[in-house]
């Protein structure tokens, strides 16, 4: 097994994708030549060639296009916006044609794309580079939102969207790209989309999270147990749709108590669905009312002020805190 | 509007406490910081200082009263000022967060005897509560809560329901069919509800049926049928005791080794030396020496120093030997615990655990230092007894028991001498430790206090 930190992983995924089948391509600003802004397509172009790896002009829009175009003719594209940010130019190609194809012409063209966006604050980048606006994804039917929070799981996951027969958004979370490594294995592996994991298992209270701010919380693990004598539950979601929540039904009744964070605001955020989700099929289990550690319903602040806008430990720990003594 | 003093987290995990004493009345004026009763907690007492200075409008508990952390315990009204109604709750939300005030800060405090008036509105209870509530068979409107803001807890309904089931008829719980609306097909195995809730109680009366939710003891036949009893209230120990010893026994898988040590030589020593230990102010007990030869045990068998996490499949090593020492007091059994025995020497250990066992004694000891033990060791010999089954102090894995030392004829190279013999029984949990290392455990044991030298070669 490897160290990888997850840019590492998610270009071995794409590696081996683009090894195993003839058919996957990747489309993307900056990707060939320059090996991708973030270095997740390193040695991608050279090892494939540009028939396989495309360095395509900037319009987004134009990539998911022909992405679609792709997939009719049997092609299975992984497309990459440069910034979650920038996909909106996207938008009306993803909303309106990459997910409803199968639907539209009643499963005689589908459309087996990935579109990967790197998403979320915390490396001080200038505006529309660090939104987490994955609500937005998850509210379109006939999307799959797949968001890792680690290198292992990330290959896994981009391996599995990549084979999915449908369109996912693959969310990557780009404060986490370089900031830990992890044994990947050198087989490939694949993981079951939709499929939440309970990270750490505990009895008093749930805390469910995913992508980036899996780190804060389980940074806030061992000073709710040693300090609060509050044991945690960690569900790592994975996937926003698929929701697992089952998963996260059983942590309910399990423990009684709820706190969700995301770094995404709060209005109509991930957190209100899963909080409906709860209340719909857990509410007589719920010993106290739930919490989100959320960002602001505000833009990202620049630089100084983006540590206090993003979830951290503390605010973990306090909402644990309220929730546990309630 | 007054200020409430509410029961303050005391540490430890502890959710409960008895009221033992309560040193002012309703009316009465305190200081900031004026002792204003005493509670026990978990094996210890704790006094409780008032956090405010003024008048007690309310006083909400009296002596034998069982209250919960979170509690309105009293109220104070500060001389001509308008206090916050503001709840003095643990470490609130950081300036950062987001998040909605609890409901707990609009409140009165509970009254302290019949159910308050709920009026027409829905009563403060979770939803959880609300549940076994409705499992149980027990109407809201008739509980008192003790929670925060009046709010009605699970010990609230849970003692409702033991309470009643002796009264003579209890009200009439209304249907609750009508309240209850289909689950939506999604929803996984519905919660059930009974078609209708009203509880038949006559003199001898069967309780509503368990319910799903872990709950407390099956229901006692009633006893007076067969002849006069009397009922009396346990103390918190009591009751504290009971509840652990159930855990340890529904979890351990017990099982207990017995052998005998041959102590002569031991004794001999120890009545030599008895004389020097007195100088330096200790008294050099028998206890002490088994203190030491079990953190020798511990050091070569360290699965015996060890906890058993079952969910993660794991042994829990402790490089730290702590030792708990079972002290018989009148109010009941307690465990201090002596802390680093393999690194005293045996002056330091006699004289912490005279020290620590006169404040068992007298009921001194804090919570802390009854925690943290790794291995437990109980002696009833002064009482007497050959062998007994004594119960594994959960979560450690074994304790050892001694017996009652006596004079004894053994057979010696062929020949019957009389011999100082030491009864040891050890139980282990049989989950972690199989009977061959107990058996091998206890050996190490009795051959350490045969051969008390054998103790310098332990690293």
């Amino acid at each position: 097994m490897a160290q990888l930190n997850m840019a590492k992983a998610l270009n071995l995924a794409l590696r081996e994708a683009l090894k195993e089948d003839d058919k996957v391509i990747l489309i993307g600003q900056d990707i060939g030549q320059d090996e991708g802004v973030f270095r997740i397509t390193e040695g991608l172009l050279r090892e494939f060639g540009p028939d396989r790896v495309v360095d395509f002009p900037v319009a987004e829009s134009a990539i998911v296009g022909l992405a679609i175009g792709l997939c009719f003719t049997g092609f299975r594209p992984v497309c990459e916006m440069q910034f979650s940010g920038f996909g909106y130019h996207a938008f009306h190609q993803i909303e309106n044609h990459l997910s409803r194809f199968r639907n539209r012409t009643r499963g005689r063209f589908t459309c087996p794309a990935v579109v990967r966006m790197p998403y979320g604050g915390g490396i001080r980048a200038i505006e529309h580079h660090s939104e987490s606006r994955e609500a937005i994804w998850a509210h379109l039917p006939g999307l799959k939102v797949v968001i890792p929070s680690g290198p292992r799981n990330a290959r896994a996951l981009l391996r599995a969207s990549i084979l999915d027969p449908d369109p996912v958004i693959f969310y990557e979370p780009k404060a986490s790209y370089r900031a830990f490594k992890e044994e990947v294995p050198d087989e490939p592996e694949t993981m079951d989309i939709g499929k939440a994991q309970v990270v750490r298992e505990g009895s008093d209270v749930t805390i469910i999270s995913y992508g980036a701010t899996m780190r804060p919380v389980l940074e806030a693990v061992d000073e709710l147990r040693e300090e609060h004598r509050i044991d945690p539950e960690i569900v790592d979601l994975l996937s926003l749709v698929p929701l697992d929540t089952e998963t996260i039904i059983r942590s309910i009744r399990k423990t009684g108590r709820c706190v969700i964070a995301h770094e995404a605001p709060r209005n109509c955020g991930p957190a209100a669905e899963i909080i409906a989700r709860i209340v719909e099929d857990a509410l007589m289990y719920l010993e106290a009312p739930i919490r989100r550690v959320t960002g602001y319903d505000v833009v990202m602040p620049y630089f100084n002020l983006e540590r206090p806008y993003l979830p951290d430990a503390r605010k973990v720990v306090t909402a644990a805190c309220e929730v546990a003594r309630y | 509007m007054a200020k409430q003093f509410i029961l303050p987290d005391l540490g430890e995990g502890i959710h409960e406490a008895q009221v033992v004493n309560v040193m002012i009345r309703e009316g009465d004026t305190v200081t900031q910081d004026q002792m204003v009763m005493e509670v026990e907690t978990d094996k210890a007492s704790v006094e409780l200082p008032v956090p405010y200075a003024g008048r007690v409008s309310k006083l909400n508990v009296k002596v034998g009263d069982t209250i919960s952390v979170g509690q309105v315990l009293l109220e104070v009204e500060a001389a001509g000022e308008m206090a916050t109604a503001a709840a003095d709750q643990p470490p609130g939300p950081d300036a950062g967060v987001p998040a909605t005030a609890p409901a707990a800060d609009t409140t009165a405090a509970a009254p302290a005897e019949p159910p308050p008036d709920y009026g027409p509105g829905p009563v403060p209870a979770a939803p959880a509560v609300r549940r076994l509530a409705r499992e149980l068979g027990v109407d809201l409107r008739q509980v008192r809560g003790s929670g925060p803001g009046g709010r009605i807890l699970r010990e609230d309904v849970e003692r409702f329901q033991a309470a009643s089931s002796k009264r003579e008829p209890a009200p009439a719980i209304p249907p609750v069919a009508a309240a209850v609306r289909p689950t939506p097909a999604t929803a996984p195995a519905p919660v059930p509800v009974p078609a209708t809730t009203t509880v038949p109680v006559t003199k001898a009366a069967t309780p509503p049926p368990p319910p799903a939710a872990a709950l407390a003891a099956e229901a006692l036949p009633d006893f007076a049928q067969w002849g006069p009893i009397r009922r009396e209230k346990v103390p918190q120990i009591r009751k504290t005791i009971a509840r652990q010893m159930a855990r340890a026994w529904s979890i351990i898988p017990h099982v207990t080794h017995g052998d005998e040590a041959d102590v002569t030589d031991l004794e001999i020593f120890r009545k030599e030396q008895g004389k020097v230990f007195a100088e330096q102010g200790a008294k050099l007990t028998l206890t002490a020496f088994i203190l030491k030869a079990v953190a020798g045990g511990l050091r070569q068998f360290p699965q015996f120093n060890a906890s058993y996490d079952d969910a993660a499949g794991e042994l829990i090593y402790k490089d730290y030997i702590h030792l708990g020492v079972a002290v018989d007091t009148p109010r009941g059994l307690m465990v201090p615990v002596l802390r680093e025995v393999d690194r005293k020497g045996l002056v330091t250990i006699s004289r912490e655990l005279k020290v620590l066992a006169d404040r068992a004694r007298e009921f001194k000891l804090d919570v802390a230092e009854m925690r943290g033990g790794t291995f437990t060791i109980t002696n009833v010999g002064a009482l007497g007894g050959q062998f007994a089954t004594p119960m594994i102090n959960w979560p450690e894995v074994a304790i050892l028991g001694l017996g009652k030392l006596a004079e004894k004829p053994m057979v010696r190279n062929g020949e019957i001498v009389v011999r100082k013999m030491l009864p040891l029984f050890l139980s282990f949990d049989h989950r972690v430790i199989d009977g061959a290392d107990g058996a091998r455990f206890v050996n190490t044991i009795a051959t350490f206090l045969e051969n008390p030298l054998n103790l310098l070669l332990v690293s």
